[in-house]
């Protein structure tokens, strides 16, 4: 949806925060303006860091994006427009759908980064497929010690190995936010190495998925946004 | 309140039904004389064509078994493939429709699901109308929150052939929470008033305090909703205008039906042992059905129950259930949805700890191992202060109430309780948006030809959760076609999947390179097409104007007994101002006229009747008036003389 190239509508990407009046009336008032048309258009442009009116960086407030979202959902929710021609239903729905695809993207630590790397510019991640040397030696082995635990219902070796993948994921993610940080300077390489990383978290989240919950309950690593 | 406001809630259950609104004071369901909010969803045909609906239809069921029809809910949106465990249960007779559909058999005549959940609609639309004493035409709809899209679509489609305009489909447990949420007034028949749920200050929970929105920020509850077919759970974060739905999980086909079914196999169990007898005439199955149903009741309330059945020729079937013994029996479906609660916590991220509420929600929650393992498992007592059959439409009014414009203080958030995917080269599953899902959500996917100057592509959408397309649900093929012509592979026609805040499907396609809109024609796998739901439509607008016109002919009948009435009266006060003759007309007018509103089915003969009559008593009304008028100016005469 979003690219590089759409955003130059809308100058100094990284300035903070974004400044444009149609954003404003998206958040604060219903989209019944005169300029309908004009917004739709804006929000499926825009990227998803001016739809939440937020600077595009790394570090951003999980509660305060949850708050930006809600305050947008208020006036643009499909149920706000019942009574409207179909023509602003439509729109609404398709706006809606907008911002929920945006904040689904930038709460999960691991997809703003690699949305960042996407705005950036050059390969995505997944095109790219790159991962650290040793990584696919080391998961495959982590796999068979998963499936032996899991058939010997071995609690205690699935905690231990739960325990080993998080601490590897939280290691990989903080150097995503390192390298995430410094992506508007960033040379050549360190895209590179971003891209490893962001794969690299790809296995370790497939692992945690293969696990199963843990039976404490609330997961750490989706907070994990700031902790890094 | 005004038609055009009004948008009633409707809680379309696989067992009862029931119909509610809300004004300025709360939402509140509309009950018969008798007090009674719920209809049973349960239809009865006559041979000569009629159809009754509701208690009436459910107390004719042992008679008429095989027209009686029940629990159509379980049946929507389905194919003959999905529905081959349920159907040797069914009493009344179901054939395979065109594609993967069904039909039901009544009396030879082949009614859709859709047709027949129609007709228990039109019966809560009337009795709304009744209510209100205008038409009624905008519904908020609830379906499970586990329904998928072909459900969803059959549901909506059922609504439109009743006559009703969907403005919302909400998911039960969702309309449930809003109930709760917005602190309904519990009714007489509950337990204390205020049922609001306790958001953020826990000291509110009960009392005069609590009506009206809850204040305060952040709990997070949990609604288990088990009702006559289906089982849902939730998990909803509540503030104080928002109620969000984090995750959702659960079971079409996993309800009271099925808890009775453990009572009934045990039953023909034991009349094939103590009388080496198979119960399988239509009514003496349909009696077993009834008496299970009583029996699983009774044993909630008390450890021991005995079904009685006549087999016939003095033949009598008696068991004695204890509740331990329905409860082993039931385990298996009540550990299914405890999996439910605990899928849905996965997805939420959340545990059982996290729960600040346990809502229950449908009848089937009444039954005390149910109370027992939602307790054991979430580790808290289920809040239970509305009542579990009427929450559902009570929060489905709320909504009509939202959507209307009246209330703007809180707003749902729900989401799509299954994977939705595209099937992919060699048949695998290629998912685009997962389950749990806000919505409205979207996605899009591009697509080319394979084949120069190919110009239609063929796409199959499919719902669910396994990794082969054979194991997920195919909801419909898209055909797009009006691609322009071009050499293989260089087409590039993005298809966008929307689903709406209805949790309903929608497609669009364009071929980048032309900017063409390719047109896209749906061939839904489960349900009817946009032309057959047309059809069905029409012609229940032409049943309408039968309703109608019988409805026309009661009225007119009223009026003729009105107006022979007042005639006679008339007649007798100022009678000998006519002459003998136009005396003796008007009293044959009046009887002839009293015949023919007695036989003729006509409505527009019978008002030409009226109108004629009409005319020939002008002579005796206008000399009634100026009788009467200069009757009244005599004693204003007299009178005004006596004051002076």
């Amino acid at each position: 949806m979003a690219n590089g190239g759409r955003a130059t509508a809308h100058p100094s990407p990284t300035a903070a925060p974004a400044k444009c009046a149609t954003c404003e009336s998206l958040q604060l008032a219903a989209p019944a303006c005169t300029d309908c048309h004009e917004l739709l258009a804006h929000v499926q442009g825009a990227d998803y860091f001016e739809l939440f009116g937020l600077p595009r960086t790394y570090d951003l407030d999980p509660s305060d994006l949850s708050a930006r979202r809600l305050a947008i959902s208020r006036n643009i929710h499909p149920d706000r427009f019942a009574n409207s021609p179909a023509e602003m239903q439509s729109l609404s729905l398709r706006l809606s759908a907008a911002v929920n695809k945006a904040f689904d993207v930038l709460k999960e630590p691991h997809q703003r980064a690699a949305y960042l790397l996407e705005l950036a510019g050059g390969k995505s991640a997944a095109e790219d497929k790159r991962v650290p040397p040793d990584l696919l030696g080391q998961v495959m082995l982590l796999r068979e010690e998963i499936e032996e635990a899991k058939s010997s219902r071995d609690e205690a070796a699935i905690g231990r190995i739960r325990e080993s993948v998080t601490r590897q994921a939280e290691q990989t993610q903080a150097r995503i936010a390192i390298l995430c940080r410094g992506l508007s300077s960033a040379g050549e390489q360190s895209k590179d190495e971003l891209r490893v990383q962001l794969n690299a978290m790809k296995y370790f989240t497939n692992l945690m998925e293969q696990l199963g919950p843990s039976p404490v309950g609330r997961e750490s690593l989706t907070q994990g946004g700031r902790t890094a | 309140m005004k038609s055009e406001d009004l948008i009633v809630g409707i809680d379309l259950g696989t067992t009862f039904s029931l119909v509610a609104y809300a004004d300025e004071r709360a939402p509140q369901v509309i009950r018969d004389p008798d007090g009674e909010a719920r209809i049973p969803s349960v239809l009865s045909f006559t041979a000569d064509g009629r159809v009754t609906v509701g208690w009436e239809a459910r107390r004719q069921a042992v008679a008429n078994p095989s027209h009686t029809v029940y629990s159509i809910k379980r049946l929507m949106g389905l194919g003959i493939e999905d529905l081959k465990d349920e159907l040797p249960h069914l009493t009344y007779r179901v054939v395979p429709g065109q594609r993967d559909t069904i039909k039901i058999d009544v009396n030879g005549e082949l009614l859709t699901p859709e047709e027949i959940s129609a007709l228990v609609l039109r019966e809560l639309k009337a009795r709304a109308e009744r209510h209100f004493g205008f038409e009624v035409r905008r519904a908020v709809v609830t379906v499970p929150a586990y329904f998928d899209d072909s459900q969803r679509q059959a549901t909506r489609d059922a609504a439109r052939i009743a006559g009703l305009d969907v403005v919302r489909i909400v998911n039960e447990p969702t309309a449930a929470a809003l109930a709760y949420g917005i602190g309904v007034r519990a009714g007489p028949t509950d337990r204390p008033p205020g049922a609001s749920l306790p958001i953020g200050d826990k000291t509110q929970c009960t009392g005069e305090s609590s009506y009206g929105p809850a204040a305060g920020d952040g709990s997070t509850i949990a609604v288990y909703d088990l009702g006559g077919g289906t089982f849902d759970v939730s998990i909803l974060r509540l503030s104080k205008d928002v109620f969000e739905v984090a995750a959702t999980s659960g079971d079409t086909h996993l309800g009271g039906d099925d808890l009775d079914r453990c009572i009934i196999a045990l039953v023909q169990k034991e009349a094939r042992e103590q009388h080496g007898l198979d119960i399988e005439t239509p009514s003496s199955k349909q009696a077993l059905r009834t008496l299970a149903e009583e029996v699983k009741i009774r044993l909630s309330a008390q450890r021991t129950a005995t079904i009685e059945l006549d087999l016939g020729a003095g033949r009598l079937c008696r068991r004695t259930i204890t509740r331990d013994e329905f409860e082993a029996m039931i385990a298996p479906f009540v550990e299914r949805t405890i999996e439910c609660c605990r899928r849905a916590l996965v997805d939420a991220k959340l545990g059982p700890a996290d729960m600040d509420q346990v809502v229950l929600v449908g009848g089937s929650t009444r039954i005390p191992l149910v109370r027992r393992r939602v307790e054991e498992f979430f580790g808290r007592g289920p809040y239970t202060a509305l009542n579990p059959d009427e929450v559902v439409a009570l929060g489905a009014a709320v909504q009509g109430q939202i959507l209307a414009g009246r209330r703007a203080d809180a707003l749902l958030l729900d989401v799509t309780p299954l994977s939705l995917g595209i099937e992919t080269m060699g048949g695998a599953m290629g998912k685009l948006i997962m389950r749990n899902t806000r919505i409205p959500c979207q996605a899009t996917e591009q697509f080319t030809t394979f084949v120069d100057g190919q110009t239609s592509v063929r796409i199959n959408v499919l719902q669910g959760e396994r990794e082969l397309a054979a194991d997920c649900r195919s909801l419909a093929t898209f055909d797009l076609s009006g691609i322009p012509p071009m050499p293989a592979g260089i087409p590039k026609i993005e298809v966008q999947l929307l689903i709406d805040a209805n949790g309903i499907l929608n497609v669009t396609a364009r071929e980048h390179r032309s900017g063409k809109a390719a047109s896209i024609q749906v061939i839904p796998s489960h349900g009817l097409t946009r032309e057959e739901v047309g059809r069905i439509e029409a012609e229940s607008i032409r049943f309408a104007r039968q309703d109608m016109a019988a409805h026309r002919l009661i009225d007119l009948r009223n009026q003729v007994e009105f107006d022979t009435h007042k005639t006679e009266q008339t007649l007798a006060r100022h009678g000998r101002l006519l002459a003998d003759e136009e005396r003796t007309a008007l009293e044959e007018g009046i009887r002839v006229l009293r015949e023919l509103a007695k036989k003729t089915g006509d409505a527009e003969k019978l008002h030409a009747a009226l109108d004629r009559f009409g005319k020939m008593t002008e002579r005796l009304a206008n000399l009634a008036i100026a009788q009467t008028l200069r009757e009244d100016k005599a004693a204003g005469a007299s009178s005004s003389g006596a004051r002076t």
